[in-house]
């Protein structure tokens, strides 16, 4: 079987594309399923960790600096099973076996590192989109208005009903301000 | 708000150069501002992104909806296994719908083999085990034979594996000798593994190019089997070509 190469998965869940990403699916999929299955997990939990562990990918070198140099597909795995593992802890399926334990399988494998930080940037985009929409109407279209090229203050004081260009700057930076008060807030809770 | 509005000025590219060296400097020695530096950074990222972010999202959810449909546990008993093989008879016909559009051969688009998934068995032989599966999942067959001639060696009632080692054979164009496997448990009693067994032996006649004996084996699957509309499609195929 020809598989495309480990670049071309990253592109693809980067910029789109649904039949390299299907592929994905094809090739990791069946090995994600049977170790789930083998650990206390079912078809729905197979699932979720698939979708979660492309995610964090996503989030870690998408619209980043980071190269990404490692083995796509032992990087999903690894991914994967620390959080399969994080989520046994916490329910306690598997209160016989000790975390070392646990966690101690993953030690040796290459892409720990670079799968604990994957790890965290979708912790940390999920908490900033879900805080994102706990701000104003006003703060999201002003923040989108910003970012989607529309960047004359001036239209978008017209637009949005603010009186003036430099009081939409205010408002920008208010607005940034109150979503990082809200991350932080919500950040620690999570972790 | 004082520290947002800076980094904001910063990121957007409006600070003058002056302005902007001092504040790269002052980067270095202070970690919270370094730190706030980073989530507006990542603040900005949301924005530009997250639509692409939401429509990723629904698209893997589509994808794992299709890929992980079946519902099972662990595959432990006999009982269990047979839910497995009936939800594996229907994963192959999706999977091959799949492929159909992508692949060249029809051997290669038909001969997508689901994944070996070993009982957890004795903590002995469990390493090895779950070495051949996940050689056998990543399609590196050489790997996965001797481990499962191992394991079929000490275990030669577990008709399954026999059936998956067939496969590894079949995979390494040891065909003859696979088409043996699947001829002997082609007589099983247990229906799944029956059913398996045949459409195994059809593939192996494919891959042979030997369309003849594949169709015949094709027309032999019956009904009842949860081969038998993949089988059907195959056929259709094979005398349109």
């Amino acid at each position: 079987m020809n598989w495309q190469s480990d670049e071309t998965y990253l592109k693809a869940l980067c910029g789109g594309n649904s039949g390299v990403l299907r592929e994905i699916y094809r090739r990791f999929a069946p090995q994600l399923r049977s170790w789930v299955l083998r650990n206390n997990g079912d078809e729905d939990d197979a699932k979720d960790l698939m979708q979660d562990a492309l995610m964090a990918i996503y989030d870690r070198y998408c619209g980043k600096d980071f190269q990404f140099t490692g083995n796509f597909g032992g990087l999903l795995m690894v991914i994967a099973k620390r959080m399969w593992f994080d989520q046994l802890s916490k329910k306690k399926r598997r209160q016989s076996i000790r975390k070392e334990e646990l966690y101690g399988q993953l030690e040796e494998e290459p892409e720990l590192e670079a799968a604990e930080s994957a790890m965290l940037e979708k912790q940390r985009m999920d908490t900033l989109a879900r805080v994102f929409d706990l701000l104003s109407d006003q703060c999201r279209q002003l923040l989108t208005l910003f970012t989607e090229g529309k960047k004359d203050p001036d239209k978008i004081a017209a637009q949005l009903g603010i009186p003036s260009a430099n009081a939409v700057y205010q408002a920008k930076h208010r607005c940034l301000a109150r979503w990082k008060k809200l991350f932080y807030q919500h950040h620690k809770n999570d972790s | 708000m004082e520290a947002t509005k800076r980094i904001d000025k910063y990121l957007s590219g409006q600070m003058d150069a002056d302005e902007k060296a001092a504040f790269e400097q002052e980067l270095k020695a202070n970690e919270s501002l370094a730190e706030e530096l980073a989530l507006q950074k990542d603040m900005n990222r949301f924005l530009q992104g997250h639509r692409r972010r939401d429509a990723l999202k629904s698209e893997l959810d589509a994808l794992g909806a299709e890929f992980f449909s079946q519902k099972s546990g662990k595959v432990v008993s006999m009982a269990g296994r047979r839910r497995w093989m009936l939800a594996i008879a229907a994963t192959v016909l999706v999977l091959v719908v799949a492929w159909l559009a992508l692949r060249p051969s029809l051997y290669e688009q038909y001969a997508v083999h689901p994944p070996l998934a070993l009982v957890e068995k004795s903590s002995a032989t469990a390493n090895d085990l779950s070495m051949a599966e996940q050689a056998f999942n990543h399609g590196d067959y050489e790997k996965a034979l001797p481990i499962l001639q191992e394991y079929v060696a000490g275990n030669p009632t577990d008709d399954l594996v026999k059936v998956y080692l067939g496969i590894a054979k079949m995979e390494l164009g040891e065909t003859p000798e696979a088409r043996e496997i699947f001829t002997s448990l082609a007589t099983s009693t247990a229906p799944e593994i029956r059913d398996f067994a045949v459409w195994n032996l059809a593939l192996s006649y494919l891959k042979d190019g030997d369309e003849a004996n594949c169709s015949k084996v094709l027309r032999s699957i019956p009904a009842d089997s949860g081969y038998y509309q993949i089988a059907q499609q195959l056929l259709e195929r094979l005398n349109g070509e």
